[in-house]
């Protein structure tokens, strides 16, 4: 078992914060995919059903995603540096995409007048749906692969294109998005009681599943030939079995684990491997942490114990009660007479 | 001018307060990044945002261009009155 640090707890709830953005807001993203290619006989209704299904609540999805920036910005100030300088490129356009989508979802839902102007909103905000998770999923693909250099270096594109631009982040990128597309498609099916609907997203969420499968198959597949942690870390736990491999023990299992949980490499610069604990390799590289903690981090700590803007406690005694009270309000199936 | 109040507001409080510096520990210049071209991102966002504004005063023009006259408003709200 990892030791229970502080610092493992925070960085799980970024993870869990993250999660609850790709399940809430990734299903609204999913949503304006489906509105791009809505097809057949009912493609007007399908389009009014993910309008009505996304709601009033977009906004407040991105809550999770503020949420973990600043965690990462509080409680990893030096990983939140490397990624905000090296991923400088996707995560402005995403932010441009996350803006754009909104602003078009605003406009095209409360216009009074219905007509071509609405139409090209509609546009807009379905393409600005399908880029955005792909770049979520370009941003974790680059930070799961792991090669963030500490300080960037070269030219411009070497500094701050190469690490993002490659196959395995763009497949990531794939992933994330047939990910939100399935479950759009499944929460769809839920959200209607018009059975032609319910099949046309039923079909929607096979493919995308479909998808889901082939990009994820091919992840793994390039994080054989270039990520290495990757592949060791998913093939090496026990619930993994390696393709056409050895069947081997539980505890040869989980000593692989261990062993690609200290990747010679992953932590790069001045620390050596050996020197972390083992839970780290369960983390993504670049939030590998200095064993001892820094000086700035240090004095911020003290500073954040008396704000106490650093604690996320607080912040999740106000934000969870007020979610739940929005979802009641919003999401309730009209009570039927 | 409610508009307005919300906007310099959110100024005030984001460029004025830079959030993302530490009094005395991390100076604005510390938090600026090292990436070369930033006058692309700023260029841009400003743009941008200057879109979505003018977007913002065409919409709200829109609607109300197509706001019922006094007209229609009685003929609506007074069915006595419609049916006569």
């Amino acid at each position: 078992m990892p030791e229970l640090t502080p610092a493992l707890l925070i960085a799980v709830g970024v993870v869990a914060a993250l999660a609850a953005y790709l399940v809430m807001a990734g299903a609204d993203f999913g949503g304006g995919v489906w509105d791009l290619f809505a097809t057949g006989p009912r493609r007007k209704r399908q389009r009014a059903l993910i309008t009505e299904s996304i709601g009033p609540i977009w906004e407040a999805n991105h809550v999770w995603l503020i949420l973990a920036v600043v965690l990462l910005f509080v409680c990893f100030p030096a990983a939140f540096a490397r990624l905000s300088v090296s991923l400088h490129i996707p995560l402005t356009l995403m932010l441009v995409g996350i803006v754009l989508r909104g602003s078009a979802f605003t406009f095209r839902t409360y216009d009074s007048q219905r007509d071509d102007v609405q139409q090209r909103w509609g546009v807009l905000f379905s393409w600005a749906s399908l880029i955005t998770p792909v770049l979520l999923g370009v941003v974790a693909g680059t930070i799961a692969a792991g090669d963030i250099p500490v300080r960037p270096s070269g030219t411009f594109v070497q500094a701050y294109v190469h690490p993002w631009l490659r196959p395995f982040p763009l497949a990531i990128g794939a992933l994330a998005l047939a990910l939100c597309a399935y479950l759009a498609a499944v929460y769809l099916t839920m959200e209607t009681d018009d059975t032609d609907l319910q099949d046309d997203f039923r079909l929607r969420a096979f493919i995308a599943g479909l998808g889901v499968f082939v990009a994820a198959m091919f992840a793994l597949v390039l994080a054989r030939r270039h990520v290495p942690l990757v592949w060791q870390g998913l093939t090496a736990t026990v619930w993994a079995r390696v393709p056409g491999g050895r069947r081997r023990a539980r505890t040869d299992h989980l000593r692989g684990a261990l062993a690609a949980a200290l990747p010679p490499r992953a932590c790069g610069g001045p620390n050596p491997g050996g020197a972390h604990p083992r839970w780290v390799g369960a983390l993504p590289v670049s939030l590998c942490p200095s064993p001892r903690p820094h000086h700035r981090g240090r004095r911020r700590a003290r500073r954040d114990a008396r704000t106490g803007s650093g604690r996320p406690g607080p912040r999740f005694v106000v934000l969870v009660p007020s979610l739940v009270y929005l979802f009641r309000v919003f999401k309730s199936r009209p009570q039927r007479v | 001018m409610g508009f307005l109040a919300v906007e310099a507001g959110w100024m005030v409080t984001e460029l004025g307060r830079q959030p993302w510096i530490i009094h005395g520990v991390m100076r604005t210049a510390d938090a600026v990044t090292p990436m070369p071209g930033l006058v692309v991102p700023f260029t841009f966002f400003t743009l941008l945002y200057c879109l979505l504004s003018v977007v913002v005063v065409w919409l709200m023009y829109r609607q109300i261009a197509k706001s019922p006259t006094a007209e229609d408003w009685q003929r609506i709200y007074t069915p006595a009155l419609r049916d006569a």
